[in-house]
């Protein structure tokens, strides 16, 4: 996996766990987000994740290490996957460690939300009935600003 | 007689912005380099009106960085479109 953020693979748990073991952790709150069956009534059949990868690789980096600094956390690490997904495959992982809880479940909040705001990755939806479409998102922002500007 | 001479742009289309622009990669021929983003933009939504929509929410990248409007591309850069995102 080296230091790869976005993969193709199904997503390793384990090795997030390994990665931000640490004796001065009493807590570890694991996220993660799967393909669900409907969205706004439509039955899905499948998701298809897209990502423009030098950004997202550079953006989740940055998550980790904004969490580690905004948290009183030991650890955190991410991982998004691309590629066609089935319903209730892991498509996102967050794992942070902290002395306690509290902390761990605050940081692993800020991280998830900041990675469904900041990182170039797309889906596209697959319905029962064969149509597809992109799932409406958020413009991403530069240090000036808006995203058309 | 004056040879008109042009250079191209490559531009990458991400996420529906593939779909609205018939495919991910896309050469565009400008007739000078450096250019700004908004310009080369401008030429991009002419050749293909049904973006012209999507600009006011598209970031744009050029390798790992977000640039701004006005930003100069040069000669080799590609110029990445990246509609609002949606990952997680």
């Amino acid at each position: 996996m080296a230091d790869k953020r976005v993969v193709d693979q199904v997503l390793d748990l384990d090795a997030l766990l390994e990665a931000t073991e640490s004796p001065e952790a009493g807590a570890v709150v694991v996220f993660g987000g799967t393909v669900r069956l409907h969205h706004e009534g439509q039955e899905v059949t499948h998701i298809e994740y897209t990502a423009y990868r030098p950004l997202a690789e550079k953006a989740l980096a940055r998550i980790e290490q904004e969490t580690r600094e905004r948290f009183d956390i030991t650890g955190c690490r991410v991982l998004h996957r691309v590629g066609a997904l089935a319903i209730g495959e892991l498509s996102v992982l967050v794992v942070v460690r902290a002395e306690h809880r509290a902390e761990a479940f605050e940081a692993a909040r800020y991280a998830i939300d900041t990675i469904k705001q900041t990182v170039p990755v797309w889906k596209r939806e697959t319905y029962a009935d064969g149509s597809h479409t992109f799932v409406q998102g958020t413009p991403l922002h530069n240090e000036s600003g808006q995203a058309g500007e | 007689m004056t040879s008109v001479v042009t250079q191209r742009v490559h531009v990458q289309c991400y996420g529906v912005l593939e779909q609205v622009c018939g495919g991910l990669d896309r050469e565009l021929e400008v007739p000078e380099l450096p250019l700004r983003v908004d310009a080369v933009l401008e030429r991009l939504a002419t050749e293909v009106p049904a973006l012209r929509q999507y600009l006011p929410r598209t970031a744009c990248a050029v390798g790992d960085t977000i640039v701004a409007r006005s930003h100069r591309l040069s000669a080799g850069e590609t110029l990445v479109l990246i509609p609002p995102v949606s990952g997680g």
